[in-house]
């Protein structure tokens, strides 16, 4: 039975902090890519994400002890 | 061509440098922060390792308080402008640079705000500092001192003035374009809020590079708001950093280059690289002293950098002779009319020779021998 990875992508302020936090995600073992958030609002405008395949909540919980804000979490 | 112009740019530039911008014209040739291409997000990847570098150095906590701008003073408009409002008092000293003075005048004469000077003493720290503390006012908001002289090399002891600073509750802003890369300045440590310098001097990056490090979580108000590639929905401009104060498409090959000389600064170690050009200006000073009718400034070089004139002689016109026999000086005013009035030399100028990693001690004694046969 095939169980399938979660993939989520976690939506940073900037590109600064997408490059901040794939090093942050790296560092608790987590691999991701940085990615443009394809999801983004009229209230918010353009910005980058960190797609992962893992739990998105662990992923954030690094991210937040790294000091990087997680402006929003889209699954899939 | 004996090159002691490193004041004004530091010339050669390591050949990692040179290298690293054109890899970065080569490989990192998109605009970091706006797409999500591959080469995209890795130039957006070598610009932040620029940013880590940079506060690495400067004893900053997060690569986000390390905001890029053309050169320094760029930073210190930024910093000055932005800080300021209307009613506030600022006290720099009287060693400045135009890029201080000058925003600075034109806010006063706008009416925006009040200034002083404070007089500084060379080689005395605490009266340095007393100086400026005999300036502060209830309505100051705002200390500005270069942390060393662009003509004279004197240092000042802006470490003691941050914490005045901070006892005092007033910003305080360094400008520190003559001694980045030569001194350590650990702002977090010695409490300092802001410091501006220039990429492309004791930083050895390219022109048109500079940095503006921010350590207030009172930012300024930019200078140039627009596009950040982020919030880029909302008419206002992020508030955060390095976005709040960086608008529109960076310096990307500079910056990368730039973090190739941050990198050549680390491998050296701050440490080697200014006992190597304090011995060698040393040597110049005493090659200089000894040449009847020429008169250097200040007891002893502090910085690399040295002052003079040649009896006789205007500035421009020894400059000049240096030229012809192959020797690279900057003569004049330095943009520093402050400091040529704090010394006597405003009529004149001074002759500045200001010394780089890549110097030598034959090219001290060929200098010497060519300053020498200007003698009247």
């Amino acid at each position: 039975m095939v169980i399938p990875m979660m993939r989520s992508t976690l939506l940073v302020r900037s590109v600064t902090q997408a490059v901040k936090g794939q090093q942050a995600l790296a560092r608790c073992g987590i691999g991701s890519r940085i990615v443009r958030n394809a999801y983004h609002t009229s209230a918010s405008g353009c910005g980058y994400g960190l797609l992962v395949e893992c739990n998105p909540t662990v992923a954030q919980g690094c991210l937040q002890r790294a000091g990087i804000s997680v402006t929003g979490i889209v699954r899939g | 061509m004996i090159y002691f112009d490193n004041g004004a740019t530091t010339w050669p530039k390591p050949p990692s440098v040179r290298q690293s911008v054109l890899e970065a014209m080569e490989h990192y040739g998109a605009n970091p922060g706006r797409a999500g291409h591959e080469m995209s997000i890795a130039t957006a990847v070598m610009v932040t390792q620029t940013r880590e570098r940079a506060a690495q150095l400067f004893d900053l906590p997060q690569p986000e308080q390390v905001i890029f701008t053309q050169n320094c003073t760029h930073g210190l408009n930024i910093a000055i402008q932005g800080l300021l409002r209307p009613g506030d008092h600022v006290i720099i000293s009287d060693l400045e640079h135009n890029s201080v003075l000058r925003p600075v005048y034109r806010l006063a004469k706008e009416g925006t705000i009040s200034f002083d000077i404070a007089v500084t003493v060379p080689g005395d720290p605490d009266a340095t500092v007393e100086a400026f503390a005999r300036c502060i006012r209830p309505c100051t908001r705002l200390m500005v001192c270069t942390h060393g002289s662009n003509v004279f090399g004197f240092v000042q002891p802006v470490r003691q003035l941050a914490g005045l600073a901070r006892e005092k509750g007033i910003l305080f802003l360094v400008d520190a374009a003559q001694t980045a890369g030569l001194l350590e300045i650990p702002m977090t440590k010695w409490g300092i809020d802001y410091l501006c310098t220039a990429g492309h001097k004791g930083l050895y990056g390219p022109s048109g590079t500079g940095l503006l490090l921010v350590n207030n979580e009172q930012l300024p108000r930019p200078l140039m708001v627009g596009g950040t590639g982020s919030l880029s929905a909302k008419g206002e401009q992020p508030d955060f950093l390095p976005d709040a104060l960086e608008s529109g498409t960076v310096n990307t090959a500079g910056i990368i280059g730039l973090g190739a000389g941050l990198a050549f600064l680390q491998e050296k170690g701050l440490e080697s690289i200014r006992h190597r050009e304090m011995t060698l200006v040393h040597r110049l000073w005493r090659g200089l002293e000894s040449l009847p009718g020429v008169e250097l400034y200040g007891d002893a070089p502090q910085l690399p950098v040295v002052s003079f004139t040649v009896r006789g002689q205007a500035s421009e016109e020894t400059a000049a002779g240096l030229d012809q026999r192959g020797a690279a000086v900057r003569a004049g005013l330095h943009c520093a009319p402050l400091a040529h009035n704090k010394m006597g030399t405003m009529e004149r100028g001074t002759v500045r020779a200001s010394l780089g990693a890549f110097n030598t001690a034959d090219e001290v004694d060929a200098f010497c021998r060519d300053v020498a046969s200007l003698l009247p």
